[in-house]
Formats: structure tokens, sequence, C-alpha cells
């Protein structure tokens, strides 16, 4: 008999942020420094440099995992941030998030 | 906490397997279109019970049977009941015995009569990635070795893989940790000898999205497409892991 998966979100998923002063932003998991945290990254206010790191209770787990990059990070190859922002432009979690307008600083 | 096995314990854990085993071939040889998953959940109970053992699915959680009995879209925890299972369809049977307390817990998804060949294929897909589980089950790897290897190998074919459901430890309760998930989260624990895990890829042939149904239990793939099962209880070793569940022989 199947166990009902705690709530972990996967690499690549995307999550909303329940708390905090990035409440209501969605992210991208790039991976999970400890048992109850993940490093969080939507290339536009959180860098893949500079994750974040936040509980995993204090995220809304979103069904869409970016596959393409969650490969790419488990291969250990280079992502860049721009490829985070596109792909949560495509899904429009960008425009969700306000960024869409904001001048985007150089890689 | 994760608890490892002594060689004691692993035998009462083989005993258990053993039981589920005799359950789940019983069970195999009834199914035909006609049968109700009802008189296939009596044929488990009376399998088990014969053989001193308690069903572990009866009672757990408030589950009201002795098998999981999930038909064609139905992922798991499918209730037995009424329904007839017809030509073509595919049931995915999932049933575990306790005995001297000690659990083991199976799965396997069975074709009724003649089945479309995609839907064979999705079975034996899923199968074949329960083995590459096992194959990256030993000591020195990690949890996160095992859903790797399930997960690679099933892409390819484009299904879903479940995620809202894993595999897990089991011992002296079913549910154990760790979780065993059939996709890549995290490395996860160390590999030990002794460990006792439930693997169980469940593989969609569409979406990887489940739903839960109205009555508590019943997972189904949102898209209504097919679901497949295969799950068997394994133990830790120096080298290759041992089924515990072992059923010699197997045609599905």
């Amino acid at each position: 008999m199947a166990n009902a998966q705690d709530k972990v979100p996967a690499l690549g998923q995307i999550v909303r942020s329940k708390t905090g002063r990035d409440k209501g932003r969605a992210m991208m998991v790039a991976g999970f420094p400890d048992q109850d945290y993940v490093w969080l990254a939507d290339g536009v206010m959180r860098r893949l440099a500079k994750p974040k790191r936040k509980k995993i209770k204090h995220l809304e787990l979103r069904p869409e995992v970016l596959d393409g990059i969650a490969r790419k990070l488990r291969e250990d190859k280079k992502v860049f941030d721009a490829e985070i922002r596109s792909a949560l432009r495509n899904l429009g979690y960008l425009e969700e998030n306000g960024d869409k307008a904001k001048a985007v600083p150089h890689e | 906490m994760i608890v490892l096995k002594n060689r004691v314990q692993l035998d009462k854990m083989r005993a258990a397997g053993d039981v589920a085993v005799m359950a789940m071939k019983n069970v195999a040889a009834a199914i035909r279109p006609g049968i109700t998953t009802q008189e296939l959940d009596r044929i488990a109970y009376d399998t088990i019970i014969k053989a001193g053992a308690k069903p572990n699915f009866l009672g757990y959680g408030g589950f009201p049977a002795s098998i999981c009995a999930s038909v064609n879209e139905q992922v798991v925890h499918g209730i037995p009941g009424k329904r007839k299972l017809k030509e073509g369809d595919i049931v995915s049977v999932d049933l575990g015995a306790v005995l001297k307390g000690y659990h083991s817990d199976m799965a396997r998804t069975f074709p009724v009569g003649e089945v479309d060949p995609k839907v064979l294929d999705l079975i034996r897909v899923t199968r074949e990635s329960y083995y590459k589980g096992v194959e990256a089950a030993v000591a020195g790897n990690h949890i996160g070795d095992i859903s790797e290897a399930i997960e690679s190998y099933i892409q390819p074919y484009g299904y879903g893989i479940v995620k809202a459901l894993v595999g897990h430890g089991i011992g002296t309760d079913m549910h154990e940790s760790p979780d065993v998930p059939n996709y890549y989260i995290r490395r996860g624990p160390l590999l030990k000898p002794g460990m006792t895990l439930a693997i169980e890829p469940m593989v969609n042939l569409g979406t990887w999205e489940v739903v839960e149904g109205g009555d508590g239990w019943t997972w189904s793939a949102a898209d209504g497409l097919p679901s497949s099962h295969y799950e068997n209880t394994i133990a830790v070793t120096e080298g290759e892991a041992e089924t515990l569940t072992l059923w010699e022989d197997e045609t599905f």
C-alpha cells in the first residue's frame, strides 16, 4: 500500500511563498540545503548565485515542474537565471510576480 | 527513524512475504472477465487467514478491505466492491500480510483477457522500472539512487510518474521511514544492510497528476488514462537486494 507523499517539492518544482517579504511570489526549487528547507530562485529577486533558503512548510506547492532546468541542476550543468525567468514567464508566473515591467539586471 | 533488521527479524519478514505471495498467486489465478473485485478481496483474505497471518490492509487507517483493487485509470487504494472486471480492463492488486508482528506489502497489475498492447507495454515498463530501482538498492547508495533509477528508466517512454504517492520503509509497521519516491527529489538517506523497503513505481499512460476520489481512498489518473503499479518488499544487503515477497516463476 503506497504512502501518501509528505509535502516535499521536487527539484525544479514551482512553489509560491506563503510567508515573509517574498509572500505570494512564485519561485523554483533549486536545491535542498536541509531536511525541512529548500533553496529557491526566480532569476529576478533571487538569483541562482544567492538563492533564498526557505522552510518547506512556508510554501504552497504548484503543479508545474521545470524538468529541463532540474535535469541540468542534477547534472551540475550551468543554469542561467534567464532560463528560470523565461520558464516562469511562459507559465505566467513572472507577470503574477509583477516582474514583467521591471528592468532586469545584467547577467 | 530507520530501523535496521537483524537476521531473525528478516526471517519473519520473509515469512510474512511468503503469505502475501500466496495470496497474490490465488488472486491472479482468479482474475477473469466477470469476477468482482470483492470476490478477489475474499480470496486474498481467506488465503492470508488460512496461513495464520492477518491482512495488514484491513482496518489500516480505516481501509475497509484486505486488498486494494484499482481498475484502469485508478492508480492505487481502490476499494473492492461489486464492480465486475471486463475484457480489456487492467486491475492493480495491492496486498500484504502481518505475521508475528512483521509486515509484507506487494502489488501487481494484471490484464483482464485481451488488453490493448499499449497498456500491456505500460505494465511491462512499470515492472522493468521496479527492477531498475532494485538494482540501485545496494548498501552504500542512497534512497535517491533508487528514485533516479526508476525515473530515468521511465522517462524515455513519456509516461507519467506518480509523485503524490511513494514507496516506504516497512517492518513492524506497514509504513516506516524512509519514503522511497519514484522520482528524484534529493539524495536522501544512506542505504545500509538490514533496511527493508517497499519499492513501488506507479506509472500512468498519460499525465503524472493524480486526484483523490470521493471515497477518501481511491487515487486516479487526472486524465482518466490507465495506470500501472508494481511492488515488492525488499531487504538491502551487502550485495544484491533480497526480495522478501519473492514470487518464483512469475508470469506477470
